[in-house]
């Protein structure tokens, strides 16, 4: 007789079942057994492809934006993480996309966004394109739930307060508890941000610090004793009709 | 008019006398039929050497009740939704099966290439999953546990699946 258990270890089988269930069943599953984690650990499957040609907005996969996550479970963690429609400004909104963030010509606002999900464990690692124009201040970095994303004016308002640490592109300054922290990078006449060009934010929450690379460089450690709280991705913006993206990458590669 | 029988062979050499029209629910079977003019034989036997008697007996049962349903073939649409769907009260019933059951039947409707029955028992399968802990699954498909806890193990299945936990 054929061992039953076999069935569910076929991967045709497999491919069928996965496929009804959500991600959370899936994160289950894949705690089961060793050949259940090897398969949905390749992250090219067909289960994988299922579930983000289903949930993914057509127009981010038909553009370069996720060019970073090559696979289509990587592509499917990225949507989760992105920019949240629910917690940013009320002059921001999300973009069809899923991905990008479109700030509306308001006058003397300074408006902020914050991912999805934060972190408080674990290295993590996301992408930050500012599309459009920085305007007198453009800052990239993290906040904790308590920081505020909206406020009158033109002014850095991630950083401005202990809750959040930011990098303002158009100074190259550092920013946290209103004070700015230094310069950064920490090179002479270090070049400014060109619109279009892809950040890389690297948050480390066992050494707590936050650091950034750009153009695959890395920058050096931007701040030092983040706290042991969850903290999210932020940006925050001034300039009208500008947009940001963000990317989640998940845990940046060593060396 | 004699209704055209076929004699179907379980691996135990079990007879089932069955109809042709119930037999080519499988697309096994219903090339076997269609390539080799073996329903002109009333004596021919088409055995099924790793179909359990249990198995075949629940398989035309359940192909029996359904020779009437209007054929769904979908060939080549690979994209259709795959939705829970409601499952009818016989099926539900007729699927009241252990565990171990409800897998050979998914062994044999996947081999016999019975469609129907395969989207259904996928279904059902999904459904038993669906809500459950990793030790649930194990303990309703008979799992046994390979997977020994380890610290890199944990922290691995960790970043594989933060994000969905979190959110």
């Amino acid at each position: 007789m054929v061992d039953p258990v076999a069935a569910l270890c076929n991967y045709n089988v497999l491919e069928v079942i996965f496929s009804y269930l959500e991600l959370d069943d899936l994160s289950h599953c894949s705690q089961v057994c060793k050949s259940w984690y090897h398969f949905l650990n390749d992250e090219n499957s067909d289960v994988w492809r299922w579930h983000c040609l289903n949930k993914l907005p057509k127009e981010s996969l038909k553009s370069d934006l996720l060019a970073s996550v090559s696979t289509y479970k990587t592509k499917l963690r990225a949507y989760f993480h992105a920019w949240s429609p629910n917690d940013c400004s009320r002059n921001v909104y999300i973009k069809p996309n899923g991905f990008t963030l479109h700030r509306n010509p308001v006058a003397q606002s300074t408006d902020a966004a914050r991912g999805k999900i934060g972190f408080r464990h674990g290295r993590h690692t996301w992408e930050v394109i500012w599309e459009g124009p920085l305007g007198t201040v453009a800052v990239i970095g993290i906040s904790t739930k308590e920081a505020a994303l909206q406020c009158h004016g033109y002014v850095a308002l991630l950083g401005s307060d202990d809750q959040s640490w930011g990098w303002n592109l158009v100074e190259n300054h550092l920013l946290h508890n209103g004070d700015m922290q230094g310069s950064y990078p920490l090179l002479n006449n270090a070049p400014k941000y060109q619109v279009g060009e892809r950040i890389r934010v690297i948050l480390d929450c066992e050494d707590n610090t936050l650091s950034f690379e750009k153009n695959y460089e890395f920058l050096g450690v931007a701040f030092r004793g983040l706290p042991d709280k969850k903290l999210y991705p932020t940006v925050s913006a001034v300039y009208g009709n500008t947009e940001v993206s963000m990317v989640y990458l998940g845990t940046p590669l060593d060396g | 008019m004699v209704t055209p029988t076929i004699k179907l062979e379980s691996s135990e050499g079990v007879i089932f006398p069955t109809e042709v029209r119930v037999a080519m629910v499988s697309e096994t079977i219903k090339t076997m039929l269609d390539h080799f003019a073996v329903q002109n034989d009333e004596n021919a036997i088409v055995p099924l050497h790793s179909v359990s008697t249990f198995t075949l007996g629940k398989i035309l049962a359940w192909a029996n009740h359904h020779k009437d349903d209007d054929d769904q073939s979908t060939e080549g649409e690979e994209l259709k939704p795959r939705r829970p769907y409601a499952i009818s009260p016989w099926d539900a019933i007729f699927l009241m099966v252990n565990s171990t059951t409800l897998l050979e039947i998914i062994l044999a409707a996947k081999q016999l290439q019975i469609k129907g029955l395969l989207e259904l028992t996928y279904n059902v399968v999904a459904n038993m999953i669906r809500g459950k802990t990793p030790e649930e699954i194990r303990f309703i498909f008979n799992i046994p546990e390979d997977v020994s806890p380890s610290v890199d193990g944990e922290l691995r299945w960790k970043d594989l699946f933060l994000w969905p936990m979190d959110f």
